[in-house]
């Protein structure tokens, strides 16, 4: 089981990114996530959902992502996670966090969340739905 | 929770530097114990633990109206004209707006999904959706009630106007004969504006006193979308 999240903003920056087990290929999880971003700008223009799973793969690992109304991306890229129910309730618990973080008056919209207490909040979510 | 409470190690977090990309707790800790100690203790954030799907969220409409006066006279100090003056208070709405969206949008969601059984996780991808959505869920959340009328311009493709008999921002505040074209609600109008522009329907939205018998308040908010944005829709949908 390994898992690498990546939060885009919308010049394609990223805001937060996380990898846990990610070993074999850790050094070009951001290359493969960015390289799915072209897949899922076309996706939310056909659908109007927020979570699109397996929009895309590399080698055994699969892509799925996730749009906020406001068109920030969440990318995860994982291999072996428990289910897809999992993965949706993860990115839904995510949105809650990273509203909260937009709410906080010192932070402009696509600025790097460097929180401390974000980070700990999202290692917790990736325990409580992944068991990572 | 309780796999959370039982688990061995408490989580600890580093924060993330988009200089360096994402690190591991094992190997902060590590550098940290070369040089000097770091408490790694993450100091606790209310900010985090706040419920975001209370189900009031009402303020006061004095507290409001004296905030709003406020901003108003504030902005009128500092501007040259009325036409400045408008546009600092759509640039103070906008800067609300790209962040309100997000917040309804979850709200939205969160209570399509406790109170009907279907899955009503939704963004808006169309103009009309996406307007109705402002005509009525922004104003419901906002002003307690949904605007009087939404229509599409005649004479441009591009324009689409909400119309309001009795605006929240104007009711308290009148204005003196020199400003005569000056509208308050240039305030709601730039709140429209950032909401528009963060889910991807560039637009310019402003505010015009349009007054009736009835509604000498009433007020047409005019939103002129981006051409690229109708193209889009045509390309999408073909409408």
């Amino acid at each position: 089981m390994s898992l690498y999240l990546a939060l885009i903003g919308t010049r394609d920056n990223p805001l937060y990114e996380m990898e846990i087990k990610m070993d074999p290929i850790r050094d070009f999880c951001p290359f493969i996530v960015h390289s799915a971003l072209d897949i899922i700008e076309d996706l939310q223009w056909k659908t109007n959902q927020l979570y699109f799973k397996n929009i895309d793969n590399y080698d055994n690992y699969s892509i799925s992502g996730y749009v906020t109304p406001g068109n920030i991306k969440f990318m995860i890229l994982y291999q072996n996670l428990r289910s897809d129910e999992a993965i949706r309730q993860f990115f839904g618990e995510l949105n809650d966090l990273y509203v909260k973080t937009l709410l906080s008056p010192f932070y402009t919209i696509n600025e790097a969340i460097r929180s401390k207490a974000f980070d700990q909040k999202v290692r917790m979510l990736s325990r409580k739905y992944f068991n990572l | 929770m309780s796999r959370i409470l039982s688990s061995a190690k408490p989580i600890q977090g580093i924060g993330y530097d988009p200089l360096i990309g994402p690190q591991r707790v094992e190997e902060v800790e590590a550098s940290a114990n070369n040089s000097t100690s770091v408490d790694h203790v993450t100091p606790p954030n209310f900010n985090y633990d706040r419920n975001l799907h209370r189900m009031k969220h009402d303020v006061s409409l004095s507290s409001f109206s004296f905030l709003f006066c406020e901003l108003v006279s504030w902005s009128r100090e500092r501007a040259n004209g009325i036409q400045e003056l408008e546009k600092r208070l759509n640039g103070l709405g906008y800067t609300i707006g790209l962040k309100y969206l997000e917040l309804l949008g979850l709200r939205e969601n969160y209570i399509t999904n406790t109170t009907t059984s279907k899955n009503g996780l939704n963004r808006d991808i169309k103009i009309i959706q996406m307007l109705e959505f402002i005509h009525t869920t922004f104003w419901k959340a906002l002003f307690g009630k949904t605007a009087d009328n939404l229509e599409r311009s005649q004479d441009n493709v591009c324009n689409y106007m909400i119309t309001d008999n009795d605006p929240l921002a104007n009711r308290y505040i009148s204005v003196p004969s020199e400003f005569q074209n000056f509208n308050c609600s240039a305030f709601v109008a730039g709140i429209i504006e950032g909401m528009l522009d963060s889910a991807y329907f560039q637009a310019d939205v402003s505010a015009h006193t349009v007054e009736t018998k009835e509604n000498p308040n009433r007020t047409v908010f005019l939103i002129q979308f981006d051409e690229a944005v109708i193209k889009r829709e045509q390309i999408r949908f073909g409408s």
